[in-house]
């Protein structure tokens, strides 16, 4: 695995074996949070309220 | 959230898992796999440090239910202000009515619009919760 300056890894159990992983940068986090919220919003009625500022 | 290290109480993906595995119950087109997959992503982010449950932490978070129970605080609530006390962390982001009555710490709650935030000392009025 490389990783760049800055970048830190973090271990994750996958298929019952611990693997180590680059880890998730915020900005990587909120896309796969905004595709989660896409598909979320998919299976409800109502509309799902925007993502704060705060989080991003 | 770009900067600041988050702690983050191992009861609480758990709490979310719970909550959309319920919704699943009800509505089967929501992906479970997909769920697992964004919490584990929430655990391998670069700023979040999470807190196990250790025994250590639990005797801690009965010792703080014992203290705050008839202040409404929970089970789960005391286990995330025992994680905040073994790192001494003062802020909380919550959205729990009980939490954001506990002024000895600096509470904000992202619900309100704008978020709301209160000071240490600072007192909560429930009224006001939405």
């Amino acid at each position: 695995m490389n990783l760049k300056p800055g970048e830190k890894m973090v271990f994750k159990i996958e298929n019952e074996k611990i693997v180590i992983v680059k880890a998730l940068t915020p900005k990587e986090f909120i896309e796969k949070a905004k595709e989660f919220r896409k598909h979320l919003s998919e299976v409800t009625d109502e509309p799902l309220p925007p993502i704060k500022k705060i989080f991003e | 959230m770009n900067s600041e290290t988050i702690l983050l109480s191992a009861i609480i993906p758990i709490e979310v898992a719970h909550r959309l595995f319920n919704v699943h119950e009800k509505r089967k087109a929501l992906n479970i796999d997909r769920v697992e997959e964004l919490l584990s992503s929430i655990i391998s982010l670069e700023n979040i440090q999470l807190i196990d449950i250790d025994s250590r932490l639990v005797m801690d978070a009965i010792k703080l239910l014992k203290k705050y129970h008839s202040s409404g605080i929970g089970g789960r609530d005391s286990l995330i202000l025992a994680s905040m006390d073994r790192k001494q962390v003062t802020t909380i982001l919550t959205h729990d009515k009980n939490l954001l009555g506990l002024n000895h710490l600096h509470r904000i709650d992202p619900v309100f619009d704008p978020p709301l935030k209160l000071k240490i000392g600072e007192n909560f009025n429930p009224k006001e919760f939405k």
